[in-house]
């Protein structure tokens, strides 16, 4: 891939999601189209995973984010790989970004980008919004408020703390996991419920007589 | 000086001063109230038995928090303090079966009003001989049931009442998600983009048809935090149906 310009951006109100168009130019130098969708809420959720206020990274991040390797699985909850995946869609988007060093191309609002956009079938409500910035019509669609941002913070901290002491744990080896196994199957069940209880002396069912409250009130209602 | 409860006040933390087991005493004069009071009781090795009637158990003004009930369907009712009172907790054990003939014990808990006659009105956990089902019913609130029922009239069978969501992310360890959405005409490749990356990957099961025709397409990248689809030809409106599974 040669270069991925933001044409247009544009939210979608039977849908309720953003929708950003790109042109790609593609290393031999063929031109595709593709639109991006995503919720509103994607921008706080976003900035809250990858702790950052910077809405404008939080937005190239986006953009730019299906167009590189994608991050290791195991990689968000560690503080450094994530801030090293943000280093890498940072420099994504700069190889990415036309030559003229404008994420839109050349030719932006210019009646040959309308026409290429129309030529291969992108409807009027894109076409139209090339006029917008996409960046402040994403704003303007997302919400981004600190207090909300705040919040997701801490869910995922809560979350990502867990799953990194949980990748800290050893694990039992196989076989001490198999031994286990084997022994539970040995025992019986009534040895299972008593086990814990094998030290204290447990009457036998029925063999001292109940003490029954209530009896003398409910023969005096009698 | 001990109370009712044979506590020293100092030990109180908050319950029944000596004011309140005054007062606490004319009122039961009052009531001509004469039934037996015990304090701090231990039974050692003993059964308690309580014929004919409930075990109560409240708050230091009578407030009812919990109470097994007597009668032929065991029944305990948790009724939790705060500010909505209209619903309690059940948790008793019937007869599941619908045919006297046949027996299926079962132990249900469940939310329900508080207000005779009683109405299921919430979640429901019904673990019986036979199955069990993880429900919704909200029988006085309105709207339909939703419920997981295992071993649903044959062995193994699993049945889920119910809908899924249409995009929907709460967070990013979800194990599902699903929807459908329309791609517009003239792009190649559509994006759709998570809430939030997900814990791990997501693994698309996508469908894309359009209307009175046939389509290539295929799966061009998928991640933790997106998928694109890939289409044979760019123009005309595609169905894009999809189920996600995280992996």
């Amino acid at each position: 891939m040669r270069s991925v310009a933001i044409l247009c951006a544009r939210f979608d109100e039977v849908s309720r999601r953003v929708e950003v168009a790109k042109e790609i130019v593609n290393d031999d130098g063929s031109v595709e189209y593709n639109c991006q969708t995503f919720h509103p809420d994607t921008l706080e959720w976003w900035a809250a995973g990858f702790d950052t206020d910077d809405v404008d990274e939080v937005i190239d991040g986006i953009l730019i984010d299906p167009f590189v390797p994608p991050i290791a699985v195991d990689a968000l909850p560690h503080r450094a790989q994530r801030d090293a995946y943000r280093q890498t869609l940072r420099e994504a988007k700069v190889a990415l970004t036309p030559a003229n060093g404008n994420e839109k191309p050349v030719e932006v609002n210019s009646a040959a980008l309308k026409a290429r956009m129309r030529a291969v079938g992108i409807g009027d409500v894109y076409v139209d919004a090339v006029d917008n910035d996409p960046y402040e019509v994403i704003k303007a669609a997302c919400p981004f408020d600190p207090e909300v941002l705040q919040v997701r913070r801490e869910q995922l901290t809560a979350s990502r703390a867990k799953a990194v002491e949980r990748s800290n744990t050893p694990s039992k080896p196989a076989g001490s996991r198999a031994d286990e196994a084997r022994r539970r199957l040995n025992t019986k069940p009534s040895e299972v419920a008593t086990a814990g209880r094998a030290a204290t002396t447990q009457p036998k069912r029925g063999e001292l007589p109940p003490i029954v409250l209530g009896e003398s009130r409910r023969r005096g209602a009698s | 000086m001990g109370n009712r409860y044979l506590v020293l006040p100092e030990n109180l933390e908050g319950k029944a001063d000596i004011v309140s087991y005054v007062a606490d005493l004319y009122k039961r004069a009052g009531d001509s109230d004469s039934a037996l009071r015990i304090g701090h009781t231990a039974i050692e090795d003993g059964n308690l038995t309580v014929r004919n009637g409930d075990i109560i158990v409240s708050e230091s003004d009578d407030t009812v928090v919990l109470r097994i009930l007597h009668g032929d369907i065991p029944e305990i009712r948790f009724f939790p303090l705060g500010s909505v009172t209209t619903h309690r907790a059940s948790l008793f054990a019937v007869d599941f079966a619908p045919d006297p003939e046949d027996t299926d014990q079962s132990v249900v808990l469940t939310i329900e009003t508080d207000v005779f006659p009683t109405v299921q009105d919430g979640g429901k956990l019904l673990l019986s001989e036979t199955s069990a089902i993880l429900s919704h019913q909200p029988d006085a609130s309105g709207g339909e049931e939703s419920y997981l029922w295992l071993n649903y009239g044959f062995n193994e069978i699993a049945n889920y009442r119910g809908r899924w969501s249409d995009q929907l992310q709460a967070d990013a360890h979800q194990g599902l998600y699903m929807g459908a959405f329309n791609a517009t005409a003239g792009f190649s490749t559509w994006t759709h983009t998570y809430f939030t990356p997900f814990s791990t990957t997501m693994v698309p099961l996508a469908n894309v048809g359009v209307s009175g025709g046939t389509l290539t397409w295929g799966l061009d990248s998928y991640s933790a935090s997106q998928f694109t689809l890939r289409f044979g030809v760019s123009g005309g409106t595609k169905m894009v149906t999809f189920w996600n599974f995280r992996i």
